[in-house]
């Protein structure tokens, strides 16, 4: 691995001048759990981390009547599996958390660092220079291609790795940043964005601030939620789809429903029409299939990947199942 | 930059290069060699250790991030020559298979133990704990069964 400094502190306002002045040469570091593979594969090359770990501020779930619940960019995908107030009002948040790499991964990874971990792309992860590490073109396009996206959003065609990401986009979750000197919320879906122009990464986020909470807006009274995620260990450890819904559920039909694809692009997708289609309307054959159809218009898939068409007919009936009888 | 850690139940202090991950420290450092250099990416668990009491990949971590940290590695799981619990467990059933794992399984299993696992967590945080000859998990799974209704025995 390539030389760098280690620097740590647990105050934010110090960690967040520092970074504001060596933005450029300074990586922070939270779990580590994607950002020290990526040194060790010289894909970044700082010239120290900043271990903003011990941040007590960003370790905290509350909750606060009207704002829903404030997640520390800091608490670990352990810690929101097993949270007894995410298990009761977001489950799908849960599972999601709960079902990404393994235990001893989760222990350390971050729900902060989990939005920003980069894709698993093996040209990205590889020694070959493709568009997203500043290459001249998408080197999974007319090649290896089994695990990328279905939808085309730009140049890369890689997808998102993060299961939270996905859920987070149905529960329509803000991202809260801080630098030394401003504040900014994002909606999820504004805070990822697929890579464009010199803009080669998934994120929003300028190198001089910090995600600091994850806020969960107050759900409508009654909202379910659950995430279904579709894998094979003997292709990748990621997902292949990752399917969130949540919906408030009255007899037997959908209201207020958000329904949010994973790893079917460079960023997760809300299928808005598909929400539309789905609420208000008994669930039978005809409307699910027709939401469905809605979901995966526009779909392109690569060579390899035609299969994440049904796979994700498959997870988003068995979300609609999910909530349907939980 | 100094570090300051316990290590199997000894205080060490150290120097150390910003760059070095805790697998580079416990094996180069301190000779621990029980904790495995294989993937060096996440994928493979061979180097499980248990970091203030829980299973984690100590090629994922830079040994900065370990400051005023309890660590506990394969060399240390022992008291005093005497097999933990555990390990007479693991012994007892046949768990060891080629052995390569037996480190990373077995740490896992102990930071398991306080948390009263069912048995599909367990056999996921053991997938996370790289065999290398497919043995399957089932008998160190009963080797941690059996050593959690022993301790129940003792209790009551």
């Amino acid at each position: 691995m390539s030389e760098f400094e280690f620097l740590h502190h647990s105050d934010l306002t110090i960690l967040l001048r520092a970074l504001y002045h060596g933005a450029d040469e300074f990586r922070p570091l939270a779990g580590g759990t994607d950002l020290v593979p990526l040194i060790r594969r010289g894909i970044i090359d700082p010239a120290a981390v900043l271990d903003i770990s011990r941040v007590e501020a960003l370790h905290h779930v509350s909750e606060t009547p009207g704002s829903g619940m404030l997640i520390g960019a800091l608490v670990t995908l352990d810690e929101i599996a097993t949270h007894p107030r995410i298990r009761a009002r977001f489950p799908a948040l849960a599972q999601a958390a709960g079902a990404t790499a393994t235990p001893q991964i989760r222990s350390i990874a971050t729900l902060g660092g989990n939005l920003l971990q980069r894709p698993r792309c093996p040209y990205f992860r590889g020694e070959t220079v493709c568009w997203l590490k500043g290459g001249e073109e998408c080197l999974a396009r007319d090649g290896g291609n089994v695990v990328h996206g279905i939808f085309e959003d730009g140049v890369c065609v890689a997808v998102h790795p993060s299961d939270a990401a996905t859920v987070l986009y149905a529960l329509d979750a803000a991202i809260h940043v801080q630098s030394a000197w401003t504040d900014k919320v994002w909606p999820v879906d504004r805070f990822l964005r697929p890579p464009f122009h010199e803009y080669r990464d998934e994120s929003s986020l300028d190198a001089r601030e910090l995600i600091t909470l994850i806020q969960v807006p107050e759900p409508p009274e009654g909202l379910r939620s659950v995430y279904v995620r579709e894998s094979d260990p003997a292709i990748s450890a990621f997902a292949l789809v990752g399917v969130a819904l949540a919906a408030v559920v009255e007899g037997q039909q959908l209201r207020d429903a958000r329904l949010a694809l994973g790893g079917v692009a460079t960023v997760p997708r809300r299928a808005t029409e598909a929400e539309q289609l789905l609420t208000g309307v008994p669930l039978d054959e005809e409307h699910i299939d027709a939401a469905i159809a809605a979901a995966l218009e526009g779909a392109r898939p690569l060579s390899e990947n035609s299969y994440k068409l049904p796979l994700l007919t498959g997870a988003i009936r068995a979300a609609l199942q999910g909530l349907l009888e939980p | 930059m100094k570090l300051s850690l316990t290590i199997n139940g000894a205080r060490c202090e150290v120097e150390i290069m910003g760059h070095e991950t805790l697998l580079d420290l416990l094996r180069d450092h301190f000779g621990l060699t029980g904790t495995k250099r294989l993937c060096e990416a996440g994928e493979c668990g061979a180097c499980t250790i248990l970091l203030d009491g829980r299973a984690v990949y100590a090629c994922l971590l830079l040994a900065g991030m370990c400051r005023e940290r309890q660590l506990v590695t394969v060399e240390g799981l022992a008291d005093a020559g005497e097999l933990r619990a555990l390990q007479a467990a693991y012994l007892r059933r046949g768990a060891l298979g080629c052995g390569f794992c037996a480190p990373s399984r077995l740490l896992t299993l102990a930071g398991l133990l306080e948390r009263s696992p069912s048995d599909a967590e367990a056999l996921q945080a053991l997938t996370g704990a790289g065999c290398r000859c497919h043995l399957g998990a089932g008998e160190a799974l009963a080797a941690l069964r059996e050593t959690i209704a022993a301790r129940g025995e003792r209790s009551t």
